[in-house]
């Protein structure tokens, strides 16, 4: 059986959090197309600007536990932090939760899309998922677009989750099956 | 001063509550939650979960449902997650003996009655799953309605099932509620 490496894709590399990625993670968090999408841990403001010691204490949150992963996403070529991802099975493995967050520097260059991949994989090949599921402002159109492509589909959405610009917008929840992802595009490249 | 619906009233919890919240929990009917956790809760660790710290900044609230009619405490509701003036979760357990009664219906209405009237929320929402009919059904007969879903997020009595997100925005309990005013004024 072939043993496959479930953190490195043909241009990321997914790696743990170290100490010293604080600065370019606080300039990453910091940049104001982010600003709704950060996908922290709670306790972190979604919108506000945040401190360099904020983004260090986001880091220590990050530590990946018995029940969830959390990476920093790198240039498999010269190592720059790309973004964050992850997955979380808190609540229950069944239903893993899954994100990605891209530098907007970096993107609509393919590497959210890799690295989302690597993620989901990971979720099918580790736990006893049944689905992968993730979740989007309705606001954030790229990013529905961008779970669509993957082969997510959308369930509905949690109404009326907060308020940006003034008015509330609801949650969009994305779901894709196991059975979708290992008949869709995204395993066949294996 | 407790929250008084037609049938039941909401009351702050008491000690002489916690075997019948133990036994609600230990029954896998009851305990509501869609991962069904083993039945194997005994009295002191309820005790434990029972007694709370006193804060003035809470972010939930629980409370025993008392049936009026014989003063018996027949379950319990409560709200978690809680945005002050903007949404919270609320859930809810019912001893079997009292479903088919009103009881459950009655109790999500004042406890509606106290979210929208006293904390000012835009928002209340619950979460339930496909394999729960009867309390989807509790929900919708109060308002709320499927708003998403997580596909075969669930597992229970051998079975999947899809969780469902449900939820109630004020201005829709309002025109439910022509005995009301709503005092607060849309965004």
């Amino acid at each position: 059986m072939e043993l496959l490496n479930l953190f490195e894709g043909q241009r990321v590399v997914l790696r743990a959090f170290e100490a010293d990625d604080a600065p370019a993670l606080h300039a990453l968090l910091n940049h104001p197309a982010l600003a709704g999408r950060r996908y922290l841990p709670n306790g972190f403001p979604d919108e506000a600007p945040l401190s360099l010691k904020q983004v260090q204490d986001v880091i220590g949150k990050l530590g990946s536990d018995e029940r969830s992963l959390n990476v920093a996403i790198v240039s498999r070529s010269d190592g720059t932090l790309l973004g964050h991802g992850g997955a979380d099975w808190h609540w229950d493995p069944l239903a893993p939760h899954v994100h990605v967050v891209i530098d907007p520097q970096h993107w609509r260059q393919g590497y959210g899309t890799e690295s989302a991949r690597l993620l989901v994989q990971y979720v099918f090949d580790t736990l006893p998922a049944r689905a992968a599921a993730g979740g989007c402002a309705s606001w954030n159109q790229p990013a529905r677009d961008f779970a669509r492509r993957l082969g997510f589909t959308e369930n509905g959405a949690i109404r009326r989750i907060g308020l940006r610009g003034g008015q509330p917008f609801d949650w969009v929840m994305l779901d894709v099956l196991r059975h979708e992802w290992e008949g869709g595009d995204n395993a066949a490249g294996r | 001063m407790p929250l008084e619906g037609k049938l039941v009233i909401l009351r702050e919890e008491r000690d002489e509550d916690v075997p019948i919240f133990q036994a609600l929990r230990n029954n896998l009917e009851t305990q509501a939650w869609p991962k069904t956790l083993p039945p194997d809760y005994t009295l002191g660790m309820y005790m434990r979960r029972h007694e709370r710290d006193f804060s003035l900044d809470r972010r939930d609230g629980r409370f025993a449902i008392e049936w009026k009619e014989n003063g018996a405490c027949i379950g319990h509701i409560g709200y978690s997650d809680l945005v002050p003036r903007w949404s919270a979760s609320i859930g809810i357990t019912i001893h079997q003996d009292y479903w088919g009664t009103g009881a459950a219906h009655d109790s999500v209405e004042t406890l509606l009655k106290f979210l929208f009237e006293e904390l000012g929320l835009r928002v209340v929402r619950l979460w339930t799953n496909s394999g729960n009919p009867a309390a989807v059904k509790v929900a919708q007969k109060s308002g709320f309605r499927i708003s998403a879903r997580g596909r075969e997020a669930v597992f229970r009595k051998g079975a999947l099932y899809d969780s469902l997100v449900m939820d109630l925005l004020r201005e829709e309990y309002y025109e439910r509620h022509p005995e009301l005013t709503d005092g607060l004024p849309p965004l």
